[in-house]
């Protein structure tokens, strides 16, 4: 097993008197991807914001690579790349002095900076928008955007919050084989995803938030254990109290 | 059709109801005030216009009133309606057809497209109607019981009005439709955004260019005549913009024919022109709008890769940076930003029209070097005030909402290992030098034009340099503690509260500053050498901005890793 190069330890979150997430222990290992999964409104973008410093713990921690994202923010940010659930970029920046700021932004160094840009522009397909602004992007082409980002200071953790979303099957398939072969080189890459055919295909571990609480985490097998039976989907609603929306479904249909 | 116009409109009428029933207690009562000071405001205007023209049939103004004058202020005023709906509409329909966020739900719901443009027609051009509503009206119909007029003429006028609105509108509808078609919508907005930024600052500004120009304020008996027959001049039969006022006259004189037939032609070139709008919208609207939706721009960023190319050689031949990278290109990315999107300089602009203005107006008044040693005094340093009042607006401007106009994209920085002092420094830096380098070029020609004369320049170009940069570290740090990272309007970057108690902070720091610096070399009045005297003022005025400085960037450092959190 590699280091464990995201580690939260009672990480907890409230808004007043609403917990959001409620002291939450995980580990997420280097060549492992773990997906994240919960129901809406489960406090999933919540622990993505506190493990990527966007948000202050009420209380616990979270570790990157090492360095606590509060007490070391510098040094855990340098080594973490992160992809909104909604990819707000610079709408009058061109793709290529958006990855260019990021760079900068990384202290990637300009010559590796520049050859990483072009590499990326390529492989995510946005080679011909380079020189074009962000603000006539699609969704799609936005996302691919800030994934580019996120890859281009090579990051050993990568935090991705429904990294597939208004991607097309081609991008889709790109962006979880880039995935994989960041985990293949030794990376962790935490993702959240309502898709479970998504976190069972690629996730090597999964872990299962429902109203703050961390209820289950493992591999697939670990947790369909006395279940074999069971599919990803039938795990999850069971843990998470929607099985009963099934037979509603099941009635409607 | 009709029921599904009647459908949209009750949905918006909801929301608008919504708005107001479910709004604090606090937003109840001030919209209360609100509708009964405007109510009252309409009530004033029926009974001014109509003392007022009652007045006017007294002797000594009735050879500069004449009944021709009385006549042509309907048309004038329905002229003006027209007109207005023309142009104020346009903007709003532009936002309201194509750049609203229902737009998407709407046109997938099995609703009429026709139905879809008449609603968001409607909803655009009722709250402009209303508010000249509030002005025409109550003119008008003080015109009438002035002048006496009939029934039908107070019956006749709101539909008039409003005829003439929908007309209006219905143009300004095409006229959004087809300039969508060729130039982006956005791209559109931003246009309009800053000519109205300057049109409004100019016309705000017009008694100055009047003063400027040399026109007098008082007009002469004569120049009332000319005035007036200029007015009169819009009544002509021959002009169609003129026929819903002459109607309106003849409805209130009781010249039924002349009436019939006017309120006829008004009715049928009016509806006329906004069924043609209707019929041109069922083509023109949905294509435009499909157009904005799938059309990405095409606007390559001029010679990107010739720059991107110069930059990389650059960075090469110097080896090292100076500068840390994130500074540079925090700095380089706002630039980017603040220049592409042109309605920025609807904002940034107005500090420059007003620092024309106001170096005119000094060079003007400064032909001559005052007799008395204050004078001369207020001449020698007066240029810093006009070079730090464009110089304040340009940093308050820039400075204030630094932060807060990364908006929903502060998450880029957040998440990257971005130290606090870098942030800050390259806000600063973003602010201050466009501040200080306009701030220059008007301290240079309020020298020149002026008679304070170029020695005094390096003085007052120090002052500016350390007034300048503490105004700006004030503001970025009141910037910084009540950034709004939700706006959507671009004005409320700062939260309401704090960007109020910052400028205040702000302007009272310029005043504290400016004052040492520009009040200490008055000494020189009290027989302390000049040299002396201004030394003295660098010295204590530099020492005061240095501790503005960095006291604001001290209290503030820790605020930064606070930014954005819920």
């Amino acid at each position: 097993m590699n280091d464990t190069l995201i580690r939260t330890t009672g990480l907890a979150k409230r808004f007043g008197d609403k917990v959001a997430v409620n002291s939450m222990n995980l580990e997420v290992h280097g060549g492992e991807i773990f997906g994240f999964l919960g129901p809406n409104g489960a406090g999933k973008t919540t622990t993505i914001k506190m493990i990527c410093g966007l948000l202050r713990p009420t209380a616990g921690s979270a570790v990157v690579g090492g360095f606590d994202i509060q007490q070391q923010p510098i040094a855990a940010k340098s080594i973490l790349g992160y992809v909104p659930d909604e990819p707000m970029l610079y709408e009058k920046l061109s793709a290529r002095e958006f990855l260019g700021f990021v760079a900068d932004l990384y202290n990637v160094p300009p010559q590796r900076a520049e050859h990483r840009a072009e590499e990326l522009l390529k492989l995510l397909d946005l080679a011909d928008d380079a020189d074009n602004l962000v603000e006539g992007f699609s969704h799609g082409m936005r996302q691919k955007m800030a994934i580019a980002g996120a890859l281009m200071h090579d990051p050993h953790v990568l935090v991705l919050d429904e990294p597939t979303v208004g991607l097309d099957p081609k991008s889709a398939r790109l962006v979880k084989d880039i995935l994989r072969q960041l985990a293949e080189r030794g990376a962790a890459v935490f993702l959240s995803t309502h898709i479970l055919e998504i976190a069972e295909r690629m996730c090597d571990r999964i872990g299962i938030i429902d109203h703050g609480n961390l209820i289950a985490a493992g591999t697939v097998e670990e947790l369909r254990a006395g279940r074999a039976d069971q599919s990803l989907e039938d795990i999850f609603l069971s843990l998470t109290g929607g099985a009963e929306y099934a037979e509603i479904a099941e009635v409607l249909a | 059709m009709l029921s599904y116009v009647w459908k949209l409109l009750r949905a918006r009428w909801r929301i608008t109801w919504n708005n107001i029933w479910r709004a604090s207690r606090r937003r109840k009562i001030g919209l209360f005030f609100a509708a009964f000071g405007l109510t009252a405001l309409a009530a004033f205007l029926v009974f001014a216009s109509w003392g007022i023209l009652s007045l006017m049939r007294q002797p000594e103004v009735a050879r500069f009133v004449t009944p021709d004058l009385i006549r042509a202020v309907p048309v004038l005023f329905t002229s003006a309606t027209f007109l207005a709906g023309l142009l104020t509409n346009f903007g709003v329909l532009l936002q309201t057809l194509y750049l609203s966020g229902d737009m998407e739900f709407l046109l997938v719901a099995p609703v009429p497209t026709r139905a879809v443009f008449v609603a968001k027609l409607i909803q655009a051009v009722l709250p402009n109607f209303l508010f000249m509503s509030l002005f025409n009206l109550p003119a008008l119909i003080g015109l009438g019981l002035a002048q006496g007029y009939n029934i039908t003429y107070f019956v006749m006028l709101p539909v008039m009005l409003v005829l003439l609105m929908l007309a209006g509108g219905g143009i300004s509808a095409m006229g959004v439709m087809v300039v969508v078609r060729v130039v982006p919508a956005r791209r559109v907005a931003e246009v309009l955004g800053l000519v109205g930024g300057v049109i409004s600052l100019l016309c705000s500004q017009s008694s100055q260019f009047m003063r400027l120009s040399g026109v007098t304020r008082n007009a002469s008996p004569t120049q009332m005549l000319a005035l007036a027959g200029t007015a009169t001049q819009f009544n002509t039969p021959y002009s169609p913009l003129a026929w819903p006022g002459r109607a309106l006259v003849a409805l209130g004189e009781g010249q039924w024919l002349l009436a019939l037939f006017l309120v006829g032609v008004t009715v049928i070139l009016t509806l006329g022109m906004f069924v043609v709008s209707l019929v041109a919208s069922e083509g023109l609207y949905i294509t435009g709008w499909a157009r904005t939706r799938s059309s990405s721009t095409q606007r390559k960023v001029a010679r990107a890769e010739h720059r991107h190319a110069a930059r990389d050689s650059a960075r090469q031949t110097n080896g090292r940076r100076l500068l840390p990278a994130a500074f540079s290109a925090i700095v380089a990315k706002d630039w980017k930003l603040l220049t592409r999107d042109l309605r920025n300089y609807s904002q940034l602009i107005t500090p420059i029209i007003f620092g024309v203005i106001y170096t005119f107006s000094l060079a003007r008044g400064t032909q001559q070097m005052p007799a008395s040693p204050i004078g001369r005094q207020v001449v020698t340093y007066g240029g810093l005030g006009t070079a730090l009042f464009v110089a304040w607006i340009f940093a308050a401007r820039l400075a204030l909402g630094g932060i807060g106009l990364e908006g929903k994209r502060y998450w880029l920085l957040k998440v990257a290992p971005l130290r606090p002092e870098v942030l800050l420094a390259a806000k600063f830096a973003v602010a201050y030098v466009p501040s200080l380098a306009l701030g220059s070029i008007f301290l240079v020609a309020a020298a020149f034009l002026g008679r304070s004369g170029v020695e005094s320049l390096p003085y007052n170009w120090v002052a500016l340099a350390g007034t300048v940069g503490a105004l700006c570290a004030v503001y970025l740090a009141f910037g910084t503690v009540g950034a709004n990272l939700t706006w959507e309007d671009p004005r409320q970057v700062t939260r309401g509260t704090t960007g109020c108690i910052g400028w205040i902070a702000g302007t009272a720091t310029a005043g504290i500053v400016a004052g040492v610096f520009s009040g200490l070399p008055l000494l020189a009045l009290l027989g302390v050498p000049v040299v002396v005297a201004q030394g003295l003022g660098l010295t204590v005025g530099l020492t005061l901005c240095i501790g503005v400085l960095a006291a604001a960037f001290l209290l503030v450092r820790g605020r930064v890793a606070l930014i954005g959190e819920a």
